[in-house]
């Protein structure tokens, strides 16, 4: 039924305009990045990691939540506007199989959104930069980690959606959450803070491993939030009335 | 108008628009406030925050503009009623109450900046004189560029009727205006909606040697800001256009 359910919610997304953000977001961000390491090689002498951090550092911080929070509140839109709310709850499906399995699909979209980013990484270090060889593999983990971090953004996103029936203001919520949790990270209090999560795992800031001996913490931290957002939302699934 | 402005105000209740205005205001400033930590700190503290603030806006307000444009036209959109709203009522006249309401948000969010702004001195002592013609004049920037962002979204929801596209144009000024305010003057006057930092008429020098930041406070440039309000009127009339050939 899960599968269903995920397949079901991918077809959802098949011609949505959300694909345009998911695509041209991280262009920019990579174009800006780039300029920048050009404009300053003299400071930036760390090669991969350097370019690495000018890529993703304000990505990380400020846009990676929101573009997953446009993903989410496309795929609750659906379900608030004409009834669809209704419909879903008369199916016989257990409730928490649609918030999980519209989890899945935005993560599925989130880990295309690393895998671009991550591409166009490697292109413009190789095309533009002229960079030798490589990325280390240690610039995939960070990509990698950063995506346990996403499963907490991903899961609170969904949460606020399908509470907030307004598409918009769960949008602004993670980016302000992104602005507080650059705040937070730089006071060394980012585990307490899901939007900050991203920032950490992703390492966009700096060239040595921030969670170097944290990992297990860090890692505690992602999958805590990530389960008390969906422990939340199938508490309110089950016992609240429909508002649709 | 006064029906309208009514009619506004109905669907506002339980919405709690202007308190989410006010947040993102709150917020925005005090991620911009500096705690001084050295005595250059607090003799710069309002300087050094005007710089902040500025870059701030530049991230955070165009999606928050779009949030708010974007709330705004939802509600006739997500149960079809712009086709029964505009036989009941004058398209001009509709859209006059929703300028006017979003315009009430924006003052919010910019007094609201404008008072973390000042009392924020008080709390963390800063040395330096606090300047109230700056604070006046950063929250009079903020509105016109912010009113100019708000009327092109507006109409931008409107025209795309979804609300997907006005989000992420939206988000992709915020990551453009976060670059723009690193790049050459020249370069940030080619992009009206991160005049944040331009009009800031602050200038910031930072010295690799001793690692302490100095400020240049600059004329205020009157120019710039006229052509940002230029910029807005021309987005409202866009989206008053927009909104009165709007097929329905």
């Amino acid at each position: 039924m899960m599968v269903r359910c995920i397949r079901a919610e991918m077809r959802k997304l098949r011609g949505a305009g959300i694909w345009w953000v998911f695509a041209l977001l991280p262009v920019i961000s990579a174009a800006y990045g780039t300029f920048n390491f050009m404009q300053n090689r003299e400071i930036l002498t760390n090669g991969w990691y350097s370019l690495f951090t000018q890529h993703t550092l304000f990505y990380a911080l400020f846009f990676f939540s929101p573009m997953v929070g446009v993903y989410a509140a496309y795929l609750w839109r659906m379900e608030h506007i004409g009834g669809g709310m209704n419909l879903l709850m008369t199916m016989p499906v257990q409730p928490f199989c649609f918030f999980a399995a519209k989890g899945a699909a935005v993560l599925a979209v989130t880990l295309l959104t690393q895998g671009w980013v991550f591409a166009l990484y490697v292109l413009c270090g190789r095309a533009v930069c002229g960079l030798a060889g490589w990325p280390p593999v240690q610039i995939a983990l960070y990509m990698l980690r950063g995506l346990l971090g996403a499963l907490a953004v991903v899961a609170l996103q969904l949460l606020l959606s399908m509470v907030i029936r307004s598409f918009a203001v769960p949008v602004l919520i993670a980016l302000v959450g992104g602005v507080v949790g650059m705040a937070l990270v730089a006071q060394d209090a980012g585990l307490c803070w899901p939007y900050a999560l991203v920032l950490l795992g992703m390492n966009a800031n700096r060239a040595q491993d921030q969670l170097a001996g944290g990992m297990g913490a860090y890692a505690l931290s992602c999958l805590g939030f990530a389960a008390l957002f969906c422990l939340l939302a199938q508490a309110l699934l089950t016992r609240r009335d429909v508002r649709a | 108008m006064r029906a309208a402005m009514l009619a506004e105000r109905i669907k506002a209740a339980r919405r709690h628009d202007l308190l989410l205005a006010a947040l993102t205001g709150l917020l925005t400033a005090l991620c911009a406030a500096v705690r001084p930590e050295e005595d250059w700190q607090l003799a710069a503290g309002y300087s050094a925050m005007t710089v902040n603030l500025s870059l701030m806006n530049a991230v955070v307000m165009p999606l928050a503009m779009a949030a708010l444009a974007s709330r705004l036209w939802d509600m006739e959109t997500k149960g079809s009623g712009c086709r029964l709203l505009f036989t009941l009522q004058r398209r001009e006249s509709l859209f006059d109450a929703k300028a006017l309401r979003g315009m009430a948000q924006n003052a919010v969010i910019c007094l609201t900046e404008g008072a973390v702004f000042l009392l924020a001195g008080r709390v963390w002592g800063y040395t330096q004189a606090p300047a109230p013609s700056r604070a006046l004049w950063l929250m009079v920037c903020t509105f016109v560029v912010n009113a100019m962002r708000f009327y092109v979204l507006l109409a931008l929801c409107v025209r795309s009727g979804t609300q997907v596209l006005p989000l992420a144009v939206g988000l992709a000024c915020s990551l453009l205006s976060v670059f723009t305010a690193f790049m050459p003057e020249r370069l940030a006057l080619l992009t009206p909606w991160a005049y944040d930092v331009p009009l800031s008429a602050m200038r910031m020098h930072y010295d690799r040697e001793t690692r302490i930041t100095a400020y240049e406070p600059l004329a205020f440039p009157v120019g710039l800001l006229a052509a940002a309000a230029a910029c807005a009127v021309l987005g409202y009339a866009l989206a008053r256009r927009t909104v009165r050939n709007q097929e329905v």
